[in-house]
C-alpha cells in the first residue's frame, strides 16, 4: 500500500457527453420544425460549449461536452465506413430508435453492413479544435453490443476493426488538440447488473488496438463496481482506468495503472459538496492499490442532469483540492 | 359487432407556434398558419384568432389576459380535434394542446415535485425532470384540470374521446427521487437496495396518490377508454413486477366496461413477460414501425423484439388488444396505406386474432409538423380500411 505522499492528483476529466441548456434544446426543436435558422441553433450550442469549457478549472484535459453529437454513436456512422446510410429523409443513420441503458435517452442503433474503417477526418470532423482536450468514444465492447451487425462473423472481429479505425483517427484528433481519448464501456456494468460475470477474453486486447502514440488512452467503466471490472482495464494498454465510485461497493483493487475516480454522480440532481468528494477520494486511496496517479471526474456522462446542474457538478470537481 | 382495426392517435400533436407563443410576439407566418389550417379543418373559431377587422386574439397587442390565453388554447384544441376527426380516426383527443409537455403538465399538478430543468431525450425532443422533495400526491385542482380537459373534448366531438396522461412508472423514473432515497437511507439501507426500494415506493405512490384519483374522476365524467402513457415502462427490466403493480393500482376501482389502455414505446417489451399477465389493462399500444420503410413491408424487416412481443401476447393468452404502431413518428416520409395494411395483416396473423388489433402511430405525433402528421394519419386510416376489407368489412 502506498503512503499518502506517494499519491499524485493530476486533475479532473469529464467522462462523456454533457447536457445542453433548455434554451439550446428549445432552439433545436424550433430549427427542426423550420421555425429557427441553423445559425441560431449552432450559436446556441456554441454558447453552451463555452460555458462548459469555462467551468472546467484545474482539469487535466478539457471537453466542450460534444454537444453536437446528440448521441454517442450517430456521428460515427458518418465518419467511419461500413455503416448503412439512409438515402432520403434527412437522417444519415438507418437503425431504430433505441433506449440508452436505463435512461430516458435514446440513440439510433447503427447498422454495420461493411468493413469498418475511418472516413475523411474521422471523429475529429465532429469535434471542435481545443487545446489539451479529451474526446469521448464508445469502447469496443460497448460499441459491438450497441450496433446491429450484418457483416462481421464475430463480435470480436467487429470490435477489433472498430478499435483499429479509432486508432487511425488519432492523428487528426491530435491535430485538433486532443491529447486524451476516453473510451466508455457502460455495457460491462449494465451486464454485471443483470448477473453476467464472465466477459470475453478479447475485451482488453480490443481496447489496446485503439492505443496510439501521442494520445493518452483511458477506459471508463460506468455502472460497475470497481472490483468487478478492473482486470478488463488492467490487461489492456490503456493508460488509465475509470472507476465508478457511486456504483462501487468497495475499492479493493489491484492495478499498476493510473485511475480516474468517478466521484460525481451523473444520475442524481444533488450536487456533491467538497466533503462528499473528499471522503470518496480518501476511501479510495485507503483501499486501492494502484500506480498512485489519479484523476477525478463524473462516474458517467453528465447528460442525465440539467445543464445548470452539470455546470455545478463540473464546478464541484474544479474546486477539489488535495487535503494536506 | 366490434369494428376491426380501431384507429386512434397515441396522444400528442405538435402545438402550432401561435399556441406556443402565448407570451411572445407572433410573426405574420404564425397568423397565416392559423388561418390556413383553420379553413382546411373548417374551424369557424379561426375568425376569433385572425379576422379582416384586425381584432382577432392573435392580432391584439400582447400581453394577453388570462381569459384570452385560455381561449387561444381552447381554439388550438378545436384544431387538434378536427385534425383527428378529418383524418378519420375512431378515437380522438386534444393532441395535448392545453399541456406544456407530458411529464411537466402532470408534475405541476402534484404536490411534492419541484421543477429541475430540461433534459434531451432524442434529437430535438426533450423533457423536464422534477425533483421529488416530499411524498407525492395530486392536488385537488390537478384532478379537476384533467376532468375539464376531457369534458371539453367530449363536448366538441361525436367520436370516442380517449383521455391520456403519463403513468406512474414513467413519472417516477423521470423524476429525481431524492425524498424517497433519503427515506430508505434513513432506514439504514445503502447502495442498490436503497435505490430499488426508494423507486418502488415512489412508483406506487404515484399510482395510488396521483394517477388513481384522476382515473376515477374521468370514469365519473363518462370516459369509456382511458390511456396511461408509459414510455419508460422497461427502463429497468428488473422492475416489471412493480410496473404491473403500479398499473393495477392506477386502474383500481375502474369498472369492467371501461377500456384500460397502456401506451409504451421504444422499449424492451419482452422483458415485461410474464409479469404483464397479471395486469388489469386490456389494451397495449406499442411502437412497431420505428424507422422501417414507409413504402415496403417485409416480414424479415420487423424488429425481432417487436415480433417476439406479438408472439408473447399470444403465447401467454393475454386477453388484450394490441395497438400496433404503423406510423414512424421520427420521419417526415409518409407511409402508404398499403404498407399500413401490410403491417396490420402481419400483426393479425402473428396474434392469430384480427379482433385484437388496434391501429395507431408508434407514439405521439408531436415530433412532426401538421403538414406531415395529417397525411400520415389519413393514410393510417385508409390502410386500416384496406385491412378491414380483407375481412369483408
Amino acid at each position: 500500500m502506498k503512503k499518502s505522499n506517494e499519491f499524485v492528483y493530476s486533475g479532473a476529466i469529464l467522462t462523456g457527453l454533457a447536457s445542453r441548456s433548455g434554451e439550446t434544446s428549445r432552439t433545436h426543436r424550433l430549427y427542426r420544425d423550420g421555425h429557427a435558422a441553423e445559425t441560431d441553433f449552432k450559436a446556441a450550442v456554441d454558447r453552451d460549449e463555452k460555458k462548459i469549457l469555462s467551468a472546467q478549472k484545474a482539469f487535466a484535459y478539457k471537453s466542450g461536452g460534444q454537444l453536437a453529437w446528440l448521441d454517442a454513436l450517430r456521428p460515427l456512422t458518418r465518419c467511419f465506413q461500413g455503416f448503412a446510410l439512409r438515402e432520403t429523409g434527412g437522417d444519415d443513420a438507418v437503425g431504430p430508435v433505441t433506449r440508452w441503458f436505463r435512461t430516458n435517452t435514446f440513440y439510433r442503433k447503427p447498422l454495420v453492413n461493411g468493413k469498418l474503417d475511418v472516413k475523411d477526418g474521422g471523429p475529429a470532423d465532429f469535434l471542435p479544435s481545443l487545446p489539451n482536450a479529451v474526446a469521448f468514444l464508445p469502447a469496443p465492447y460497448t460499441f459491438a453490443r450497441l450496433v446491429e451487425n450484418s457483416y462481421y462473423e464475430s463480435e470480436e472481429a467487429l470490435a477489433n476493426d472498430y478499435a483499429k479505425a479509432v486508432a487511425k483517427s488519432s492523428k487528426k484528433l491530435q491535430e485538433k488538440g486532443y491529447r486524451c481519448l476516453l473510451l466508455s464501456d457502460p455495457y460491462v456494468g449494465y451486464e454485471i447488473s443483470k448477473g453476467k460475470r464472465n466477459f470475453p477474453e478479447w475485451i482488453p486486447a480490443a481496447v489496446s488496438k485503439a492505443k496510439t502514440q501521442g494520445i493518452k488512452l483511458g477506459i471508463n467503466f460506468p455502472l460497475a463496481s470497481a472490483g468487478d471490472i478492473v482486470r478488463l482495464g488492467e490487461d489492456s494498454n490503456a493508460d488509465f482506468i475509470g472507476l465508478d465510485a457511486t456504483h462501487s461497493s468497495d475499492f479493493k483493487i489491484d492495478t499498476e495503472k493510473d485511475v480516474l475516480l468517478g466521484v460525481v454522480d451523473g444520475g442524481r440532481a444533488i450536487v456533491e459538496n467538497q466533503d462528499a468528494i473528499e471522503s470518496r477520494v480518501e476511501e479510495f486511496l485507503a483501499g486501492a492499490n494502484f500506480s498512485g496517479n489519479y484523476y477525478i471526474g463524473p462516474n458517467d456522462r453528465l447528460f442525465d442532469v440539467p445543464f445548470e446542474t452539470a455546470l455545478e457538478k463540473i464546478g464541484a470537481l474544479s474546486a477539489f483540492r488535495v487535503s494536506q | 359487432m366490434k369494428k376491426l382495426f380501431t384507429t386512434q392517435e397515441v396522444g400528442s400533436l405538435q402545438r402550432p407556434l401561435w399556441r406556443q407563443k402565448l407570451n411572445a410576439p407572433l410573426q405574420k407566418s404564425d397568423l397565416n398558419e392559423a388561418l390556413v389550417w383553420g379553413a382546411r379543418f373548417g374551424v369557424e373559431e379561426r375568425k376569433e384568432l385572425v379576422n379582416d377587422k384586425g381584432t382577432g386574439l392573435l392580432q391584439k397587442k400582447q400581453p394577453h389576459t388570462e381569459d384570452e390565453k385560455r381561449r387561444i388554447v381552447d381554439i388550438a384544441t378545436l384544431y387538434a380535434i378536427r385534425l383527428e376527426e378529418l383524418s378519420g380516426l375512431d378515437r380522438v383527443f386534444d393532441g395535448e394542446q392545453p399541456r406544456t409537455e407530458m411529464y411537466d403538465f402532470l408534475a405541476q399538478q402534484v404536490n411534492g415535485i419541484q421543477t429541475s430543468g430540461v433534459l434531451d431525450s432524442f434529437d430535438a425532443n426533450y423533457f423536464k425532470k422534477g425533483i421529488v422533495s416530499d411524498r407525492v400526491r395530486v392536488s385537488e385542482n390537478g384532478v379537476t384540470t384533467f376532468a375539464e380537459e376531457f369534458d371539453f373534448v367530449k363536448k366538441h366531438t361525436n367520436r370516442i374521446a380517449k383521455p391520456c396522461f403519463t403513468g406512474p412508472y414513467t413519472m417516477a423514473d423521470w423524476s429525481y427521487l431524492e425524498y424517497y432515497r433519503d427515506l430508505t437511507e434513513s432506514k439504514g439501507e445503502r447502495g442498490n437496495k436503497a435505490i430499488s426500494d426508494s423507486r418502488r415506493e415512489a412508483i406506487l405512490d404515484f399510482a395510488r396518490n396521483v394517477l388513481n384519483p384522476i382515473v376515477l374522476r374521468l370514469v365519473k365524467s363518462g370516459a369509456k377508454v382511458i390511456q396511461i402513457d408509459e414510455p419508460a415502462a422497461t427502463t429497468d427490466e428488473r422492475e416489471s413486477k412493480v410496473f404491473v403493480e403500479a398499473i393495477n393500482e392506477s386502474f383500481k376501482g375502474v369498472p369492467n366496461n371501461v377500456e384500460k389502455a397502456v401506451h409504451m414505446c421504444y422499449s424492451d417489451y419482452p422483458s415485461l413477460f410474464p409479469a404483464i399477465a397479471d395486469s388489469v389493462a386490456n389494451s397495449y399500444l406499442i411502437e412497431f414501425t420505428n424507422h422501417a420503410s414507409p413504402t415496403k413491408f417485409r416480414e424479415e424487416d420487423v424488429d425481432r423484439d417487436t415480433f417476439k412481443t406479438l408472439q408473447l401476447f399470444k403465447e401467454y393468452g393475454l386477453k388484450a388488444n394490441v395497438g400496433v404502431g404503423v406510423i414512424d413518428i421520427h420521419s417526415d416520409l409518409i407511409e402508404t396505406p398499403q404498407v399500413v395494411k401490410d403491417r396490420l395483416m402481419f400483426a393479425a396473423k402473428v396474434l392469430g386474432n384480427p379482433d385484437a388489433v388496434q391501429v395507431n402511430p408508434d407514439c405521439g405525433l408531436r415530433t412532426r409538423r401538421w403538414d406531415v402528421a395529417f397525411p400520415k394519419l389519413c393514410n393510417m386510416v385508409e390502410g386500416a380500411m384496406l385491412a378491414r376489407s380483407e375481412f369483408g368489412e
